[in-house]
């Protein structure tokens, strides 16, 4: 069993100790417990010789990060221009239902947290949803619980 | 100096020579000219974030005659700037920017004052805060502590409207020394501290620090931790630093006679 001091120092280790690291070393606490912790933050801003004001600072500024902990399955629904006239917030209604949260909450189990963002970038395929950096397009409401049936069993694998 | 590392401008029709690389609002001081400003403070350097000390600018370049307006504490002097400090213009633009600072900070003094200077409106706008913070995000307090104590104990946080200066999880506790320098260079006194009996409580930081009584009068004078920081600072005894600055005085007068 690796623990989450473990797995931190193994995060912490790989970068010099540079401020210019902060971005990647974030990025790398958010991928792998989903949420930037207190106890993160205090030991990056250690590491990288950094006050923990600045860290702060970063770590609240870009919606990449998240200081609760979030789900293991992200959901993102596209609001962007094209897909709210395809009827985007139709999904997040939708998911509303299915999940029972709302845009920015995370499931009671951990399993899911639903975010809005503004476009993917592949607006052909409006409307469009991200799981976990999958792309999933022209989704209509009716077909979110099918796709969601997959991350709940890939979870229950691992 | 050589020549040209000198501008020469005008500033409500008064001629200034200044170095290059200064700004119009030194310019300004110098000649004993009042622009306001909210954001600037000589110990820390020129932001450029309140915005109240805009002034019309104009300049001929090739026969054309160039007007703007900009802030003078961050714009660099030019050889022929023209500067005006208190033009209808500036001032019908000054009034909307005190209504939008007011949106943020409607208990501040100096804005109040301003308002009235301005005919400013203190209910045109709502900020997403209320007001209730009282900060107009000038980062005066996030500078001095962080460039000039070297403390780190605040800084911004969040982005857009939702930024605010915090101290993050509440942790300042360990760093702040209760030098009380943001609250020295905080324009809107956003920054709200008390003397508790014997311990000082910024609470805006959720800081409390327990006072240091002095080793002559036994008064409560300054935080221990502030004492314990100026002892690597400054070359004073430690007995003299331990004593209020009121007895510290009497032991100079002492001394001398
Ligand atoms: S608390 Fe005061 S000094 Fe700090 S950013 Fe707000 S207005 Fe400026
Ligand atoms: S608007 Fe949704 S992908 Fe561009
Ligand atoms: S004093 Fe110049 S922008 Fe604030």
């Amino acid at each position: 069993m690796i623990t989450t001091r473990e797995s931190l120092n193994s995060i912490l280790n790989k970068y010099p100790k540079n401020p210019e690291y902060l971005l990647p070393v974030l990025q790398d606490i958010q991928l792998e417990f989903h949420y930037l912790s207190e106890e993160s933050l205090k030991s990056v801003s250690e590491k990288l010789g950094l006050p923990l004001t600045r860290v702060y600072s970063v770590a609240t500024f870009y919606n990449a990060f998240s200081l609760q902990p979030k789900g293991k399955n992200i959901i993102q629904v596209c609001l962007g221009t094209a897909c709210h006239i395809k009827g985007s917030p139709r999904l997040l209604d939708e998911l509303v239902l299915v999940l029972g949260i709302k845009e920015g909450e995370t499931t009671e189990n951990g399993l899911f947290s639903v975010e809005a963002v503004r476009c993917l970038g592949c607006c052909s395929l409006a409307p469009a949803m991200m799981i976990n950096g999958k792309t999933y397009g022209n989704v209509k409401p009716e077909n979110i619980t099918t796709i969601l049936e997959e991350y709940k069993t890939k979870n229950h694998e691992d | 100096m050589e020549e040209k590392d000198i501008c020469t401008i005008k500033i409500d029709g008064k001629k200034i020579s200044l170095a290059k690389g200064s700004t119009v609002l030194e310019g300004a001081k110098m000649l004993g000219i009042f622009i306001p400003t909210l954001c600037y403070h000589e110990a820390l350097p020129p932001r450029g974030n309140c915005r109240l000390c805009i002034v019309e600018m104009s300049i001929v370049k090739r026969g054309r005659t160039y007007s703007w307006i900009d802030a003078s504490c961050v714009y660099p002097v030019e050889d022929g700037l023209i500067v005006q400090t208190d033009t209808p213009k500036v001032r019908r633009e000054r009034k909307l920017i005190l209504e939008l600072l007011l949106s943020r900070a409607p208990d501040s003094d100096v804005l109040n004052k301003l308002a009235v200077e301005y005919d400013a409106d203190k209910n045109r706008f709502v900020s997403s805060d209320n007001g209730d913070s009282n900060c107009i995000l000038c980062g005066l307090c996030v500078d001095v502590c962080n460039n000039l104590m070297h403390s780190s104990g605040i800084g911004t946080a969040f982005r857009g409207i939702n930024k605010k200066v915090v101290s993050p999880f509440n942790i300042t506790q360990e760093v702040c020394t209760g030098c009380l320098a943001c609250i020295s260079v905080c324009p809107t006194g956003a920054i709200k501290a008390r003397f508790e009996g014997e311990n000082l409580n910024i609470e805006t930081w959720n800081v409390k620090l327990k006072m240091l009584k002095c080793h002559s009068c036994g008064k409560p004078f300054y935080p221990g931790v502030y004492v314990d920081m100026l002892k690597d600072k400054v070359t004073m005894a430690e007995e003299l630093l331990k004593k209020c600055p009121e007895c510290r005085r009497k032991v100079f007068r002492l001394s001398v006679k």
